[in-house]
């Protein structure tokens, strides 16, 4: 794929999906395609169908959560171009306030959830006012150091406030022990929901990015910082209100999966890891491509380690490493980033 | 300002450079010669041997923290894999001394080889890209690492860690060490010996390449990113090299570790120990190569005071005491309280980023600088450059010079 | 104002109907200094043009207004001084700047840039502006939904002037708008800049290695160099001026 060939269509100004895409990435991305659909016809060859969709559904589960967490690494990250490293302990953290919410003051779950988010918002808030505007934005290695302190912290005060005992998280969905069947897989209902939650999540941030005006902002300060300053855009409050808003998802991601697993403060890292993935798959300045990317890590995740048994479950994590290394290796921009990524 | 005023080169000013070093060299020497001697000071309050064998703790963890700060200090990039290293290079030590009975100090190539290569491996996709994609492979790492150890559990012993069967590899110091009749210090004493050694030769190692010049190519782009293009040094190579060797290092010191304590788990080399050594480095004072020691102490000492005082303030000096008490006492009261040094730790960092961005070392050497000031003598520059290679700085032209002056202004204009 | 002998031109005071009066205005980058004391105004409605060489200091003056570089001096815009206040401060108080290479905000939409230019605006006429550019620059209704960063030089330049003026701002900076685009765009360009000067009343400060042009749409000009202002007066006398023509007129 020559640079040379992805300007030219730029320049030329086409504007359609299809243009912007390229037609070299769209060639490529039919061959991925057409391996995954031999892949799948094999897989339920061997195994069956219901396995093979048991198998899907279930990597949609985590590839929701991990979908949440990408994006909201990578709106900050295209906001201040710092990775911020404490998300998955901010996401912990407001997830520890919800369960304080919904079990300690016997709020209902579903509106614990909101009134956590709102909590983390209001956290993130003042942190990027206290701990990050302080600093020149563009000194991303000081502010990620920073983001590496408040990990400390937060995970760290989540231990000594809770401790390390596993604790259950309710769930804010009806229907609690039952399934349905699709395709011949068994798919719980609470499962559903959180994708459905996540989906409008996903579908809310957009709307709020593209159509009011401090997505407008948002937008701006992402694209040319100082552009926006002159046109009047308040700098400071606009990241503050990336740093929120990527709070509130995290947290909301952190809460749907708690249900599934266990509430400790260290039930955030291995997603994180993933998120990671998912986010350097998907172009760490694209915030579509994170969340698609989020679906495919724990398509992989899943079909690698149910399918090739060399893999199980214990060298899953390996696999998202050399998921990042082999992106890194071949396309740094990710699937669906700008090439703007400078080489050294 | 200054109390004192010395001008570069002149006698009195280099006597004054050479100082700390001496004065470090002894007080680091001593236990050698009289931690055992009756009647001498001995190292600390409590057992002297637990000491000596925490103080070799800290010098492995000095040397990591070196190895790390060649990449985040000296090439300004982030690294959260070091405890990657370490602990690769811990546990190759342990499983051929325990299940092949190779002697330590045969192990040293092999763990800092197999590193080097992981951090070739490593570093190669990540470092051709700015940016902060080297944290993220690096964390990916360190955090992948306690799960292969888990999962080859023949091979590392599995979460029961390894270690040599009994009476085996032991650090016993040769007969004509002074230390050597002294019970149970000999061992600390002997490990504390070889450390000392091991660790000269690598700060020493480290000093000649960040001197050298892709070493300074490094710096220079660290601090000026566009200039990138303008050295002649090939940097990508370079700085796959520094990171290759970082990691080579972080080897050293795990093989170090084992040789102080010869015992290896998957819970010692987490995500966690990578925060802390950057945590230390950072505090220490990243980009330079003497803040790797104050770094290591605070790594190795803050946890351990922690929980000491949490569990018992008796030991705290009295003001303190008094002042944290409210915190103590509700820490009691938590399952978790152990992890308040993580807390500590967040917070020093924190606050090191904040006002001392130097780390510990540029606090000191600011503080110094206010009572000796060393006059800069371009003079002496001049003369040393021409004997190292290094270029002395040109005059800068006059500015007045350079502008061409082509109008006349003879017109008269009206006023504007 | 007199011009003297290679000696820096001061002015002792700014008319009182100076939108913008700067004096002794000094900028530096770091620790160098790129302006030495640099005085002008701009009057309410006028064109003012600042001519000179490669790094005499033009863009730094434009960046000195706007409060991005240190500056040290007394810059009064509107009758209030706006020294030591935020870039986006003096932006929201009607200075619109187009910076030198444009400054668009390449991954939005030309629509989006559009409507970021107006962001300090709360009144409802913001559509109707953003159509009254689009009539004004047509290429761009054209390409309203593509992203910005794909349009040619000149459509960008077009780009950025509309949403300097989507603020509807006292002042407009332009930086350099002739650099990298082609000499038929660049007289339509300035055609466009003298139209909406006569019939808006935009005040323009413009910064240009493009002497021509400028002094045609000028009503006075400075000239630059090496951080000092060498010469001033009216864009004729300017035009007419021995040293003037033969460095920057080319005759």
């Amino acid at each position: 794929m020559s640079a040379a060939g992805n300007l030219n269509e730029q320049v030329s100004g086409g504007y359609s999906l299809l243009d912007r895409i390229g037609k070299k990435r769209l060639r490529n991305i039919a061959i991925i395609v057409a391996v995954l659909v031999v892949l799948s016809i094999i897989a339920i060859a061997n195994d069956g169908s219901e396995l093979f969709f048991q198998r899907v559904f279930d990597g949609l589960n985590n590839g929701f959560i991990y979908s949440a967490m990408a994006l909201a690494l990578v709106l900050i990250y295209k906001a201040t171009g710092v990775v911020n490293f404490a998300q998955g302990d901010m996401a912990m953290f407001g997830t520890f306030i919800c369960y304080v919410y919904a079990v300690n003051m016997g709020i209902p779950v579903g509106f614990a959830i909101l009134l956590g988010m709102a909590t983390s918002a209001l956290g993130a808030a003042v942190i990027e006012r206290t701990l990050i505007r302080p600093f020149d934005p563009r000194n991303h290695l000081a502010i990620t150091i920073v983001t590496l302190g408040l990990l400390l912290v937060l995970n760290s005060m989540a231990g000594v406030i809770w401790g390390y005992d596993p604790r259950a998280f309710p769930t804010p969905f009806p229907n609690r022990n039952k399934s349905f069947h699709l395709f011949g897989a068994q798919i719980d209902y609470t499962k559903l929901y959180t994708w459905i939650t996540i989906l409008v999540a996903v579908l809310l941030v957009s709307l709020l990015l593209n159509k009011t005006k401090i997505g407008l902002a948002f937008r701006s300060v992402s694209s040319n910082l100082e552009s926006s300053e002159l046109v009047g855009i308040h700098v400071g409050r606009t990241l503050q209100f990336g740093w929120a808003l990527a709070a509130a998802v995290g947290t909301l991601a952190g809460s749907l999966i708690a249900n599934t697993t266990f509430l400790d403060p260290n039930f955030m890292s291995r997603v994180l890891i993933y998120s990671f993935a998912a986010a350097t798959l998907g172009g760490l300045d694209s915030l579509g491509g994170a969340v698609i990317a989020g679906i495919i890590i724990g398509e992989v995740e899943t079909m690698s380690g149910g399918y090739i048994a060399f893999i199980g479950g214990t060298l899953a994590p390996t696999t998202a490493l050399v998921v990042i290394v082999v992106v890194l290796l071949i396309r740094p921009s990710g699937l669906f980033g700008s090439k703007r990524v400078e080489r050294v | 300002m200054a109390f004192v005023k010395l001008k570069q080169g002149t006698p009195a000013q280099r006597a004054y450079a050479w100082i700390p070093w001496i004065l470090v060299g002894l007080f680091l020497v001593y236990p050698l010669i009289g931690s055992y001697r009756s009647g001498w000071p001995h190292v600390g309050s409590i057992d002297q041997s637990f000491r000596i064998s925490q103080f070799n703790d800290v010098i492995a963890y000095a040397v990591a923290i070196l190895g790390l700060n060649l990449v985040i200090g000296y090439s300004g990039q982030l690294s959260l894999g070091h405890s990657a290293f370490v602990g690769l290079g811990a546990y190759t030590t342990i499983i051929l001394v325990a299940d092949h009975h190779w002697s330590f100090f045969a192990t040293i190539p092999v763990s800092a080889g197999l590193c080097f290569l992981l951090g070739l491996i490593v570093g190669l996709p990540a470092l051709r890209i700015r940016g902060l994609y080297l944290a993220i492979v690096t964390l990916s790492l360190a955090f992948v690492f306690p799960t292969l150890v888990l999962k080859y559990g023949s091979l590392t012993g599995g979460p029961n860690g390894k270690k040599p069967p009994r009476g085996e590899a032991k650090m016993v110091p040769p007969s004509w060490m002074p230390f050597h009749g002294a019970g149970r210090l000999a061992s600390p004493l002997w490990v504390y010996a070889i450390f000392l050694v091991m660790a000269t030769i690598v700060f020493v190692l480290v000093r000649n390449f960040i001197k050298s010049r892709p070493g300074r190519a490094l710096v220079a782009v660290r601090d000026n990113q566009t200039s990138a293009a303008v050295s002649g040094v090939n940097l990508p190579i370079y700085k796959v090299l520094a990171f290759g060797m970082s990691a080579a290092i972080g080897g050293i010191a795990g093989t170090m570790l084992m040789m102080n304590t010869p015992f290896a788990s998957d819970t010692q080399f987490t995500i966690q120990l990578a925060i802390f050594l950057v945590v230390g480095l950072v505090i220490g004072g990243a980009g330079t190569i003497s803040g790797a020691v104050p770094g290591a102490m605070v790594y190795l000492f803050v946890p351990y005071f922690m929980s000491a005082w949490t569990n018992d303030q008796s030991g705290m000096p009295p003001g303190i005491r008094q002042a944290t008490k409210p915190l103590f006492d509700w820490l009691s009261t938590r399952q978790g309280k152990g992890a308040i040094a993580g807390v500590f730790f967040g917070v020093l960092l924190l606050i090191a980023v904040f006002i001392l961005p130097g780390g510990i070392i540029d606090g000191l050497r600011r503080l110094r600088a206010k009572i000796i000031n060393v006059a800069p003598n371009p003079g002496w520059l001049r003369e040393r450059g021409r004997t190292r290679g290094v270029h002395p700085v040109e005059e800068s032209v006059d500015p007045a010079a350079t502008t061409a002056g082509p109008l006349s202004n003879d017109l008269t204009t009206d006023s504007a | 104002m007199t011009a003297t002998d290679g000696q820096a031109v001061h002015e002792s005071s700014a008319p009182a109907d100076s939108l913008l009066s700067v004096s002794g205005l000094r900028a530096s980058y770091g620790q160098i200094e790129a302006l030495h004391g640099v005085d002008f105004h701009v009057r309410r409605g006028e064109i003012v043009v600042v001519l000179g060489a490669n790094g005499a200091g033009k863009t730094t003056t434009l960046r000195a207004v706007c409060q991005m570089v240190s500056t040290k001096g007394s810059i009064v815009f509107d009758g209030q001084s706006i020294t030591g206040k935020s870039t986006t401060d003096v932006a929201r108080r009607g200075v619109a700047h187009v910076p030198q290479g444009r400054g668009t905000l390449a991954d939005l939409s030309v629509d989006d840039n559009l409507l970021a230019g107006a962001y300090t605006r709360k009144d409802r006429e913001v559509r109707a502006d953003v159509d009254k550019w689009f009539t004004v620059f047509p290429r761009l209704r054209e390409r309203r939904a593509q992203l910005a960063g794909s349009l040619s030089g000149g459509e960008q330049q077009m780009l950025a002037v509309a949403r300097a003026l989507m603020s509807r701002p006292k002042m407009l900076l332009l930086d350099e708008p002739s650099l990298g685009l082609a000499p038929i765009i660049v007289q339509g360009l300035f055609q466009r800049f003298d139209d909406m000067n006569k019939a808006d009343g935009t005040t323009m400060l413009i910064v240009e290695q493009n002497a021509n042009l400028a002094l045609d749409i000028a009503d006075r000009a400075y000239v630059l160099e090496a951080g000092e202002t060498v010469l001033t007066g009216t864009a004729d006398d300017l035009r007419h001026d021995e040293g003037v023509r033969k460095a920057y007129l080319g005759y």
